[in-house]
C-alpha cells in the first residue's frame, strides 16, 4: 500500500466554514473538524451547520494524523472527523456485513 | 426520557455519539443504530487517536466480511455517550468498517439492551430511557 502524501493533507485553516462549503472544498474526503455548530444548536442532531477544518485526507486515519500536531499544539480536545461524500457508497444496498 | 433525532430518509439510522479518551479528549461519533449487532463498534483509527491501543484490549475478535475474516479487538473506553445517555468503562469492539461508508461505528445491543427505546421512523425520533 502506498504511503499517504501528507504534504497534501495538512491544511489547517482556522476558518469557520459551513458544511456545504467544506463538502465543496474537500469532496469525497475525510475532514477533521472542531468548533462544531449544529443545526438549530441541537447537539443531538446529525445536521452539521458549520465547523473549523483542522485537516483532510482520503482516508480517515490519514486525516486524523494530519491534524494531530495542530490539535496538540492548540490543546483542542473536542473534535470529530466526517466524510464529505455519501453516507453509503453508490450501489451498496446493504450495510450488513457483520458475523460476530 | 431522552430524545434523539435522525433523518428517516437516509439508508441507515444514524445517531450521534461521543467517546472520550483517557486524557479527556472528546470525539464526536456518527453511529449506525443497529439492533442486529451484538457489540458496539468503533473504527480503530479513532480509538488510536484517543490514546487507546490493542495492548489494552480484552480479547481479539474476528468479523466475517465479504473479503474474508478481519481481526479487531475488544477494549473498554473511559466514557461513551449515545441516545442522550452516558456509560463509563464501556466495552467496544475496535474494527474497521467497509470502505466508502461515512460512519464511525455501530451502536449495538451491548449498549441498547441497557435501555428501553422506541424508534419512531415517521417522526425521525428515538426515545430512550434507562431500564429500571
Amino acid at each position: 500500500m502506498a504511503k499517504p502524501q501528507l504534504e497534501k493533507v495538512v491544511a489547517p485553516t482556522h476558518e469557520r466554514l459551513t458544511w456545504q462549503q467544506i463538502c465543496a472544498r474537500y469532496p469525497d474526503e475525510w475532514v477533521v473538524l472542531t468548533e462544531l455548530a449544529w443545526k438549530d444548536a441541537d447537539e443531538e442532531s446529525d445536521e452539521l451547520a458549520s465547523a473549523v477544518v483542522l485537516g483532510h485526507a482520503k482516508q480517515r486515519a490519514d486525516s486524523l494524523q494530519a491534524s494531530r500536531a495542530t490539535r496538540e499544539r492548540e490543546r483542542i480536545v473536542e473534535y470529530t472527523s466526517r466524510f464529505t461524500g455519501p453516507l453509503v457508497p453508490p450501489g451498496h444496498v446493504s450495510f450488513r456485513f457483520l458475523d460476530l | 426520557m431522552k430524545v434523539t433525532r435522525f433523518d428517516p430518509a437516509r439508508e441507515l439510522i444514524v445517531v450521534p455519539g461521543y467517546v472520550w479518551g483517557a486524557r479527556g479528549q472528546q470525539y464526536r461519533l456518527r453511529l449506525v443504530f443497529d439492533t442486529g449487532a451484538a457489540e458496539s463498534i468503533i473504527a480503530p483509527s479513532i480509538l488510536d487517536e484517543l490514546g487507546y491501543n490493542p495492548s489494552q484490549g480484552e480479547a481479539i475478535t474476528t468479523i466475517r466480511s465479504v473479503v474474508g475474516l478481519e481481526r479487531g479487538y475488544m477494549i473498554r473506553v473511559a466514557r461513551f455517550r449515545a441516545l442522550g445517555h452516558e456509560l463509563g468503562d464501556f466495552r467496544v469492539d475496535a474494527h474497521d468498517l467497509p470502505d466508502g461508508y461515512g460512519i464511525d461505528g455501530l451502536l449495538g445491543l451491548n449498549f441498547l439492551r441497557q435501555f428501553n427505546y422506541e424508534i419512531r421512523s415517521g417522526e425521525g425520533r428515538i426515545l430512550a430511557d434507562r431500564r429500571e
